[in-house]
């Protein structure tokens, strides 16, 4: 079993858009589907992130702060999943209903692992 | 990593709880900012529910959601006010009790602030049409889409439409009150006229979407409950009489129309997809109307959709008893609908022929464009067998504005006609 971070961006928040019946709904079928998962052991761990943050950048002795930056484009929730393979992993994201509602874009990504250590 | 979510089961939430929610939320939000900022109220609901929607998706749907939306909401509307530096006025002016974290909101509040709501659109400043808008953005938890929809209209129409009222709301300073006894009759008749326009909006056969007018229909009769059941309103029987008529009438909504949108006359009706919790709900309103000595016409137009929705076909309906109520009626409204209507009773107790005369008598007074007129007395010529003149009838009912749908239910009956004359 390998595990997989999949990272949900969001490009502004269409959500507001929909009408309360449609964000029920959604709430509804994601819910639900992330419920599933959990259910199976397939997700191990799901966030929401809020919108806001900060960013610390730079060396040791020369570190800053910065306000995140708020781009079109943002990371809004993650998944924590397992499975045999990034197909699956794939698979399984093509079903997020979230897609029904809107343009949405999630990066699935392998946990590294060094054969033998972890 | 959270993995005390994992494992527990997501609840299900009720139907319609995000839209009921909303629109009790709005109710109990806005008197605190007062009803000139309605349209704030209705940000933070709508912030609100876009908050419950990042967090449940994730984590599923808190045990009481309903109190989570309330405290959320509460917390924005506290920042909100802090925020916009009202704070300092708004202490030193309001006359409500002030928003604090330990404001709880109870059920009596939440009905209470729902038929001040209420009586706050159905302010006469607004025209009907922005009052039924206005009723479905903030009561019903309608987005404008789904009021454009239901309108058959755009967007923009109604989104100035909506703007324009509140508006007018905040420029005559209207109250966020129920009305007091001098006038609250008078309010209550106007609140009851816009919200059986708003029920009739959803049961017209003509225009729209089949699903979104039934559930404006079940919205109005939700709105009627909110009255009927207030302590406040206890003896006054019109919100009784109003809704049992809602009621009575809804029941045979999904019975007007075939699967292909054609409208079925109600002596066609399959009367067993009457439904029958809902006359079961209309009979037991109309027996609390308390006796009073006036009248409502909702309550003559109840016991008239009774005697339809109790009678096992079209044949054995009481037609006696419909006319002796159309006879009541018409001493209250002497409209043309109203006597036109009774003229069907008449003819089915006195025959066809009373009937034809009836409307004829009466055909100067029907407004040019009415063409319910034209089909019923050609109906009535097709039951003495004067084909021929009920082809003309129909005929020049066919000239009117007349909905696809009811064009191609007279051109059937124009069918029938030419058969009866072979």
């Amino acid at each position: 079993m390998k595990e997989f971070m999949a990272f949900i961006y969001t490009q502004g928040d269409h959500m507001a858009e929909m009408s309360p019946a449609e964000q029920q709904d959604h709430v509804e079928r994601v819910g639900g589907y992330i419920q599933s998962l959990m259910g199976n052991g397939t997700m191990k761990g799901a966030q929401p992130l809020e919108m806001s943050g900060i960013t610390i950048s730079g060396t040791k002795d020369n570190l800053h702060d910065s306000p995140f930056n708020e781009t079109k484009e943002i990371i809004g929730g993650y998944y924590h999943l397992v499975a045999d393979s990034i197909e699956e992993v794939a698979d399984v994201i093509r079903k997020d209903p979230r897609f029904e509602d809107g343009p949405w874009k999630i990066e699935i990504r392998p946990i590294r692992v060094v054969q033998g250590i972890n | 990593m959270n993995s005390e979510t994992s494992g527990k089961e997501s609840k299900a939430l009720a139907e319609h709880f995000f839209r009921l929610e909303y629109a009790k939320i709005v109710a109990v939000i806005t008197p605190y900012f007062g009803l000139s900022k309605i349209d704030l109220a209705e940000d933070i609901v709508q912030d609100t529910l876009l908050e419950a929607i990042h967090t449940w998706e994730y984590k599923g749907i808190p045990d009481n959601p309903a109190a989570w939306l309330y405290t959320v909401a509460k917390n924005k509307a506290l920042n909100s006010l802090k925020r916009i530096e009202i704070e300092k006025k708004y202490i030193e002016s309001t006359t409500y009790p002030l928003l604090t974290s330990e404001t709880t909101f109870s059920e009596e509040q939440i009905a209470d602030d729902q038929l001040r709501m209420m009586f706050a659109c159905c302010n006469p400043a607004i025209s009907q049409d922005a009052q039924i808008s206005l009723i479905l953005k903030t009561l019903c938890g309608l987005s404008i889409g789904e009021i454009a929809n239901a309108f058959v209209t755009s967007n923009e129409t109604i989104n100035k439409r909506l703007v324009r009222a509140r508006k007018v709301l905040k420029d005559i300073q209207a109250p966020f009150e129920i009305p007091n006894d001098q006038v609250l009759e008078e309010r209550l008749i106007a609140v009851h006229k816009t919200v059986f326009l708003l029920f009739n909006e959803g049961y017209s056969t003509s225009k729209g979407d089949q699903l979104i007018n039934y559930e404006l229909c079940l919205e109005a009769i939700r709105l009627t409950e909110l009255i009927s059941n207030h302590p406040k309103f206890a003896s006054h029987s019109s919100p009784h009489a109003l809704l049992a008529l809602m009621l009575l009438n809804a029941s045979r909504f999904k019975a007007r129309m075939a699967d292909d949108g054609a409208i079925i006359r109600m002596v066609d009706q399959d009367r067993s997809l009457w439904d029958q919790r809902l006359i079961g709900l209309g009979l037991q309103h109309l027996g609390k109307i308390p006796d009073h000595n006036e009248v409502s016409i909702y309550h003559i137009l109840a016991t008239i959709s009774a005697y339809h929705c109790t009678s096992k076909n079209y044949e054995s309906t009481n037609w006696e008893g419909i006319l002796k109520m159309y006879d009541v009626l018409i001493s209250i409204d002497n409209s043309s609908l109203v006597r036109l209507n009774r003229a069907i009773a008449l003819a089915k107790v006195e025959g066809a022929k009373a009937g034809i005369k009836e409307l004829l008598n009466i055909e100067k007074t029907i407004p040019p464009a009415y063409h319910l007129f034209h089909t019923t007395l050609a109906e009535l010529y097709m039951e003495t067998e004067q084909f021929d003149i009920a082809i003309i009838w129909f005929q020049e009912a066919l000239k009117l504005k007349v909905s696809n749908k009811e064009k191609q239910l007279i051109t059937n009956r124009i069918e029938v006609c030419s058969q009866g004359l072979k």
